[in-house]
């Protein structure tokens, strides 16, 4: 499948992002690896506190860098982004990486009207005069289908609605026209009418501009309609990766297993927050200040048994009969 | 924004009315007989009653108020004990030194304040944020009269760079008026600074973390547009609030630097008309000290409204 299209845009191996805390290192991802291709979605999932915004953030940048200690590869289009100064990650950000995040309420500047804030990352690449990055804003927006956008262009965050928001946080990431867009949680926060437009937007997005998408959640229920890929974190592993089919069909992991025995009905009327099951799952994920020695998962494992998995960590590898299918674990579930 | 405007006048105008009466009791309330005092032992009873008249004290408590605080409205402000002139007009001949003094000495506070307290901020914990820290300890620290009189002795003795005092008028001498400006203004100033350059420095600190500013970033934005329009854009907001209160400070008179540098300010007035019991140029002053501050306030408050769109919109939705 890799090669269909000639080759990822991005391509991550052994990411490993540890902050320095009071506490100690807190060991947050830990050796991720994953390709994106363009004009696919690639889905990471996982709990919260699992690691993903801030494996996102690391690939751009924008970690605090007195604390954060990022190493391994990110390759952008042939470019090492890892270990990058503020002026060269400036060219890769907004124009080659998008990225839409977690919280559209304090993502936005409250001081300054939407079109100011779509103008400032039109005109941070291209140098464009000023009543041309102001008419490209408005096509933007209502691209972004936001309604009468000539008129939101004068809004201030504060006077839209949390899904006007959120699409206005779009149409920012998308002003650059990355190649690569990552949306954190981009609809976590909406309730499921405009969670399905802003899905049908971005779909629609992607497949006009062959844009690579990194769709984080945890929402096991969009994943299935929207992603190609699919890569499910734990402590800031990967735990199992592969396709959709292979992982909603398939699955190895227990932890996989478990999310996906907790996983509801598509069309559940709750809002996203309360169908999210993830959290349902008994225990909590370990401290990455205090990671276990081995498998990451064995204090919530359900079919733990060998003494192997609390002293060795299980390693990546694929299931059988299917290259593009990897768990990490010592465990096989029957029938596959 | 028009609702918020007619809400924080009303607002003042209440203050206002709410401090005349505690400025005209306490006048009246402390112990003492400024009439005796403003003409001292040796006058004939005939001239103290004829004072007391003149000066309305005779007339009960409510009479007298009334009186005073109907005057001030058309700019009366009665006649001063000592100098037997309009207390207005004593006060509007001091109004230019005073608002000089308190421009230049806000614009050095806001000079040391912004850029020590910003790089402070973007390298926490590093020799410039000690060296910021340090110095707004020392400016802090450091009376007024010890530092006024040390820039006297150094740049108008020994170098003789500057005048040691006085004032001179802006219309008649500009350069003058500028020149025995800077050691004055640098005194005042030193003090605000001190106070906004800690102020400054949280303030850019925690605009720093904001999500928003991250957003920023996202976009490719170049370093310094992100700096300028979203952190210290930002930032700066809560400074309009710090900052008018070290101006209605500034304005109200800094007595110290206004007696070291002979500065014919509002602050030695005041402290003269104490000094001598000269009631109504004490009331005079107090009163007008209330206006300044309620006057900085609410530019302040219209000004913040003007940055911040949330505030005049939260208030609207109230
Ligand atoms: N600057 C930092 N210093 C120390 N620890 C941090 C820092 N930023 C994030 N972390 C820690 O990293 C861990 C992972 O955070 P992250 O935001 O990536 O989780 P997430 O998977 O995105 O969760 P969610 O689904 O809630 O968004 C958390 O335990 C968090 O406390
Ligand atoms: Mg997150």
């Amino acid at each position: 499948m890799r090669d269909e299209q000639g080759g990822p845009v991005l391509s991550v191996r052994d990411l490993r992002v540890a902050f320095r805390t009071p506490r100690g290192l807190a060991r947050v991802v830990n050796g991720l690896s994953y390709d994106v291709e363009p004009g696919r979605t690639l889905a990471i999932v996982g709990e919260s506190g699992s690691g993903k915004s801030v494996g996102a953030l690391a690939l751009l940048g924008l970690l605090p860098g007195d604390v954060a200690r990022i190493s391994g590869s990110a390759v952008f289009d042939g470019y090492e982004l890892i270990g990058r100064d503020e002026e060269e990650m400036r060219a890769v950000r907004g124009a080659g990486v998008g990225m839409v995040f977690q919280d559209p309420a304090t993502s936005l500047n409250p001081v300054l009207t939407v079109g100011r804030q779509l103008v400032e990352a039109l005109r941070a690449h291209a140098s464009m005069p000023k009543d041309v990055a102001r008419a490209r804003a408005e096509e933007l927006l209502a691209e972004v289908g936001i309604p009468d956008p000539r008129s939101r262009l004068e809004a201030y965050p504060h006077q839209l609605s949390g899904g006007m928001r959120q699409r206005v946080m779009i149409a920012i990431a998308l002003a650059g026209q990355p190649r690569v867009l990552i949306a954190d949680e981009a609809t976590t926060a909406l309730d499921v009418t405009v969670q399905a437009q802003i899905l049908d937007l971005l779909m629609r997005l992607q497949k006009e501009h062959s844009t690579g998408v990194i769709w984080i959640t945890h929402d096991l229920g969009v994943v299935a309609g929207i992603a190609d890929h699919v890569l499910v974190m734990y402590a800031g592993r990967c735990v199992e990766e592969g396709s959709v089919d292979a992982l909603f069909e398939r699955p190895v992991h227990p932890y996989t297993r478990g999310l996906l025995g907790a996983t509801p009905v598509v069309d559940d009327p709750r809002p996203a927050r309360e169908r999210d099951l993830l959290v349902t799952m008994p225990g909590l994920p370990p401290d990455p200040v205090e990671l276990p020695e081995g498998c990451a998962f064995y204090p919530r494992c359900p079919v733990r048994a060998d003494v192997r998995c609390r002293t060795e960590e299980p390693p990546l590898a694929s299931v059988a009969g299917d290259p593009g299918h990897r768990a990490a674990t010592f465990y096989t579930p029957e029938g596959v | 924004m028009t609702g918020y405007v007619l809400r924080r006048l009303w607002q003042s105008a209440v203050v206002l009315i709410g401090v005349s009466i505690l400025v005209f009791a306490i006048m009246h309330l402390v112990p003492g007989d400024p009439v005796r005092q403003a003409l001292g032992t040796r006058a004939t009873e005939a001239a103290y009653q004829a004072m007391r008249e003149r000066a309305g004290l005779d007339e009960p408590l409510l009479t007298q108020y009334l009186d005073w605080i109907g005057s001030a409205f058309t700019g009366d402000l009665g006649v001063s004990f000592r100098t037997g002139r309009p207390v207005m007009e004593m006060i509007l001949e001091r109004v230019p030194a005073t608002v000089s003094l308190a421009a230049a000495a806000i614009v050095v506070a806001l000079l040391i304040a912004i850029p020590l307290g910003t790089i402070a901020a973007l390298k926490p914990r590093s020799p410039v944020d000690w060296f910021a820290t340090a110095s707004s300890q020392a400016g802090l620290s450091i009376p007024d009269f010890w530092m006024g009189i040390m820039l006297i002795l150094l740049f108008a003795g020994t170098l003789g760079w500057f005048p040691s005092g006085g004032y001179v008028g802006l219309t008649s001498d500009p350069v003058g008026w500028a020149h025995h400006l800077v050691m004055p203004a640098v005194t005042a100033g030193v003090a605000s600074g001190s106070i906004l350059t800690r102020f400054v420095r949280s303030s850019v600190l925690e605009a720093l973390g904001q999500d928003h500013v991250r957003t920023a970033r996202a976009k490719g934005m170049r370093r310094r547009d992100v700096l300028g329009w979203h952190v210290l854009r930002n930032a700066l907001i809560p400074l309009v609030t710090v900052g008018g209160v070290q101006l209605a400070y500034l304005l109200s008179g800094v007595v110290i630097v206004e007696i070291v540098f002979a500065w014919p300010g509002l602050g030695q007035m005041a402290l003269q008309a104490v000094e001598s019991r000269d009631y109504p140029l004490l009331q005079g002053s107090v009163l007008l000290f209330a206006v300044i501050f309620l006057l900085v306030n609410l530019l302040v408050d219209l000004l913040y409204a003007r940055l911040d769109p949330r505030i005049s919109y939260v208030g609207a939705a109230k």
